[in-house]
């Protein structure tokens, strides 16, 4: 327990410096925001209101906690251009970069558990080779570039799949799905790589433990021994790469989205980054913050209900 | 009956075990400069003598537009690579875009790993305090992905190759931090270092002489690895327009322009895309294969 409370209060002060470094990248600006709002043929005066209105006149700190105040009781400012609460605009696109992320994943341990599993199995035979050099191939393509080759063949070339655009879910299950699908896999193909690597190192680690030798003595059928058996305690490494990968996933999404043309966050944040729209900026980059820290320590959590020993050990260390 | 299934399956275990051993080895020599080695080393050897010979070498220049050949791919131009959407030179543009990619992946990794060895080391060596905090530091900037922190760095800077290569250097501080703390670690307790400072040894004179002789190494293994990673950023925020400027060509920049016609004219992003992949892949064949051959030579020395 105590360990838990250390952890969350590490995580408290690492979440407030975030927003402060964002805060200061984003308003420690060369040139004035009130100039870009105004446009480029407001006058003095007007520029001058445009600056009180938005109360950037004040000094730095007190406009940072200004902010954060509003943070805590949910109110995460006004978008500059388009005049939307930006708490509206990151809730309204968040499903969208969720589903991203939940395709994407699926997409990932669904291509990974099953190679991890036979290289494991067969570890230093030509499978085992050939899947370690598929990936290694994998993992040398961006996702930008991955989603350029995936549109390139299976939108413009075999015509299967939309090349951009957005379907809600309300036009129907697969309408919607069917969206997600090439930019999943944009970013899939290069994230099941390490997930098989991890798993694959796992589990022969685990095949040579002696209860593995007992259940395949007993006679037990051998699919049931790496489901059953084995797949448990080889998931550890896995489940924390799965947690730590979302950074990346956050990371590549945002290019992913805008490729695609998918109103997620990731893409929200490329519009306000275009056109220096500053309080969506700052709402999305501490959003996405506050996601990464929340998953890593769910990650933890998850790490002590798979393995008991983890839990007194730490709880004890 | 019992006694000889647990015999046997004992008797598999270190079959098993030894089969293993074996096929390490095995592993192992083949990992020692095959061609998966020595072909991304002369792919690379090529690349960076087009960057920096680019000036004298003879080629169109890369910003003039020949509009009798526009998108047309190689093998209908007069030029060796085809020509782009406004009829620039893809060859030429493709060579002086891996100046681009080149210098900032080469000089971040550099910024990275001199400061992140001395945080590292400094976190090593004194623990306690010192440690909790620099953690804390650590933890803050990991605690975005890469790329937005990137994104909010264009905002601020602007993109430039120099405001570039610093954020995404400031960017890899981190890691290479993390990996000398730990390395760092080990040795501070070694004989060595023990006897350095019974002697009267200052801490200064430790670390510099002591420890980082012992760390550089581990160290500067992971740089053509992480050299391949800045690569693959900086291409990312040039695709997105927010790394150099839009004449000046870069790979990403280049892919991103194909992008627009990608049906009736492929050639002009998968040119970059091939080009960009190739020495990526290269980057990461021969900074692995080095990193193994190191890992198996201090096995070796232990």
């Amino acid at each position: 327990m105590r360990y838990l409370v250390g952890r969350f209060g590490h995580l408290i002060t690492v979440l407030f410096l975030v927003t402060v470094l964002t805060f200061l990248l984003v308003n420690v600006l060369p040139g004035d925001i009130a100039y870009d709002i105004a446009g480029l043929d407001a006058s003095e005066a007007e520029v001058q209101a445009i600056r009180e209105d938005l109360g950037l006149e004040r000094p730095f700190v007190i406009r940072y906690f200004d902010w954060l105040s509003g943070v805590l009781v949910g109110d995460w400012g006004i978008s500059y251009r388009t005049g939307e609460p930006v708490t509206e605009a990151i809730l309204t696109r968040f499903p969208v970069s969720l589903e991203l992320m939940i395709v994407t994943q699926l997409i990932a341990v669904l291509l990974a558990v099953p190679l991890g599993v036979i290289s494991a199995l067969r570890a230093n035979s030509k499978v085992d080779r050939v899947v370690t050099v598929t990936g290694f191939f994998f993992l040398s393509v961006p996702a930008f570039m991955m989603a350029i080759i995936l549109i390139y063949i299976f939108g413009l070339w075999l015509n299967w799949l939309p090349v951009t655009g957005y379907e809600s879910i309300s036009e129907g299950l697969w309408t919607n799905v069917r969206t997600f699908i090439l930019p999943a896999l944009s970013i899939a193909l290069a994230e099941w790589t390490l997930l098989t690597r991890v798993l694959r190192a796992d589990m022969i680690g685990v095949l040579q433990e002696d209860y593995i030798s007992m259940a395949r003595a007993k006679g037990m059928p051998m699919a049931r021994i790496l489901w059953v058996h084995a797949m448990r305690p080889s998931s550890f490494s896995l489940i924390t790469l799965l947690g730590l990968q979302v950074g990346n996933l956050i990371g590549g999404s945002i290019i992913i989205e805008s490729i695609f043309a998918l109103p997620g966050v990731g893409r929200l944040l490329i519009t306000a980054i275009y056109t220096r729209d500053f309080m969506v900026i700052q709402g999305c980059v501490t959003f996405i913050a506050l996601g990464y820290v929340v998953i890593n320590f769910g990650v933890d959590m998850c790490y002590a209900l798979l393995d008991p020993r983890v839990r007194t050990a730490r709880a004890h260390g | 009956m019992a006694s000889t299934t647990t015999q046997e399956t004992i008797d598999h275990g270190t079959e098993l075990a030894q089969e293993n051993q074996a096929a390490e080895e095995a592993a192992r020599k083949r990992r020692r400069y095959g061609p998966l080695f020595w072909l991304p080393l002369v792919w690379l050897g090529v690349i960076v003598f087009c960057a920096v010979f680019a000036d004298i070498l003879p080629l169109n220049p890369n910003d003039e537009m020949d509009f009798t050949e526009l998108s047309l791919p190689p093998w209908e131009s007069s030029y060796v690579l085809g020509t782009d959407l406004q009829g620039r030179d893809i060859l030429s543009r493709l060579i002086f875009g891996a100046r681009v990619s080149l210098t900032v992946g080469v000089v971040a990794t550099t910024i990275g790993m001199t400061f992140g060895l001395m945080i590292g080391l400094l976190a090593g060596y004194y623990r306690g305090r010192v440690e909790t905090v620099i953690t804390l530091g650590l933890d803050t900037v990991l605690a975005l992905p890469g790329l937005v922190l990137l994104l909010l760095a264009s905002v601020t800077f602007g993109g430039s190759l120099a405001s570039v290569s610093i954020s995404l250097g400031l960017l890899l501080i981190p890691a290479f931090a993390r990996v000398s703390r730990a390395n760092t670690m080990n040795f501070a307790q070694r004989e060595f270092v023990v006897a350095a400072k019974a002697m009267g040894a200052r801490d200064l004179r430790i670390i510099l002489l002591e420890i980082l002789p012992n760390v550089v190494l581990p160290v500067a293994a992971y740089a053509l690895v992480v050299i391949a990673f800045a690569i693959v950023i900086e291409g990312a925020l040039s695709f997105l327009g927010l790394s150099v400027p839009s004449p000046t060509p870069s790979w990403g920049g280049m892919i991103a322009e194909g992008r627009e016609t990608l049906g009736e004219t492929p050639h002009i992003s998968f040119i970059g895309a091939g080009v960009m992949f190739m020495t990526v892949l290269s980057f990461n064949l021969v900074g692995d294969t080095l990193r193994s051959r190191l890992a198996d030579l201090r096995e070796a020395a232990v």
